[in-house]
């Protein structure tokens, strides 16, 4: 029996797809079967983010509305094997699957996957109310900025409310001169005001551009900083125990001279 | 502590604020305040149950009971003005017993 995971963050813009792409592709290269399911109905954006935007047939709704078997809309990933899509619709609108329908979509897929990861539209409407009915377990993704930190904040009450027990942080876009200078918030102070586990860290990566550019994601290349970032995630997501990356940046001889004398 | 801050606070030249504190302590008051801000139901919710739990120990003006919840600096109370009107004696003696206080 599989388990369904979504990502989710109340603020647009943080990562929540590129999040849900890593995660996704990273247990496939566990060895693990995994499905990414786009729950951004009307809004769909993962299909491109995996480069798989000209294999859709089929899509979410369809599937929900009995036009197709589940099995017709879910796309195969040729590049990894045991990693596969259920793209969201892009002409319906947010409530055309409820979330009684998300919850039995999510526990036919843990039939056959490892891992179901789904990708939550952005706010707190019944869009991501129907998007986390299956879940679960819930990644909040968030910045280190006051805005997303606040929504985060939002998203985690509700999941409260709703039962969701024990939503796990991703702390995205960290960038580690920003920290060390004292203008951006670091990784304990965002913990410590959500107060709720740390799942990881990904820093900011300009490789991410360019993947979303290829539609390939940065977990595959190990060159990508991000994207071994996400594969420590999932690697712990899977119940592995991996160390948080080291991101200092590597101090220079000036800069500590700089330091010395209180100029940083 | 560098040199120059050293120097700084020797002649009372304080260093702008890290941006850093100044996010980290918005936040901390803005979620405070979001934390608290809760619907009329739910506040009408809390004080019925206040209502019918006080009413077992003393009389009280039902329909001047104040209940809100204030967001202090550091902490979120929740703050009852409840007028008592009598004490129930019956409540008291069942609870202190018949001894003290010298009620039979």
């Amino acid at each position: 029996m599989g388990e369904v995971i979504v990502v989710t963050s109340g603020k647009g813009g943080v990562g929540k797809t590129t999040t849900t792409a890593n995660i996704g592709t990273g247990f496939a290269l566990l060895g693990k079967k995994a499905i990414m399911v786009d729950a951004d109905i009307g809004l769909r954006n993962l299909d491109v983010v995996m480069g798989l935007e000209n294999r859709i047939v089929y899509d979410l709704v369809d599937v929900v509305e009995g036009n197709c078997d589940l099995n017709m809309a879910i796309i195969r990933d040729k590049r990894f094997e045991n990693l596969h899509l259920l793209p969201a619709a892009q002409t319906k609108d947010k409530n055309a699957v409820t979330a009684d329908q998300m919850g039995m979509l999510c526990r036919e897929l843990m039939l056959d996957f490892d891992y179901v990861v789904v990708d939550c539209p952005a706010g707190i409407e019944q869009g991501f109310r129907n998007a986390i009915a299956g879940a679960d377990r819930a990644v909040i993704v968030t910045t280190p900025e006051v805005s997303a930190v606040r929504d985060a904040d939002r998203i985690i009450g509700l999941l409260e409310d709703m039962g969701k027990s024990g939503p796990l942080l991703l702390i995205n876009r960290i960038r580690p001169q920003m920290i060390q200078k004292g203008d951006m918030m670091d990784i304990e102070d965002v913990v410590e005001i959500l107060s709720i586990s740390l799942l990881g860290i990904v820093p900011e990566d300009e490789y991410i551009v360019v993947s979303t550019n290829r539609g390939e994601p940065a977990v595959a290349n190990p060159s990508s900083v991000a994207g071994q970032a996400y594969k420590n995630i999932a690697r712990r997501l899977v119940g592995e125990e991996v160390p948080l990356m080291d991101i200092r940046s590597k101090e220079t001889f000036f800069g500590r001279l700089k330091k010395l004398f209180g100029f940083s | 502590m560098g040199l120059l801050s050293v120097i700084q606070n020797a002649i009372g030249v304080q260093k702008k604020q890290k941006s850093k504190s100044v996010a980290k302590e918005r936040l901390r008051q803005v979620l405070l305040r979001d934390r608290v801000d809760i619907s009329p139901q739910f506040m009408r919710a809390v004080r019925y149950d206040m209502v019918a739990a006080v009413s077992r120990y003393m009389d009280i003006g039902e329909d001047d009971v104040k209940i809100q919840l204030y967001a202090g600096e550091y902490k979120v109370s929740l703050v009852a003005d409840i007028p008592v009107l009598k004490i129930k004696h019956l409540a008291r003696l069942q609870i202190d017993g018949n001894n003290k206080n010298g009620l039979v």
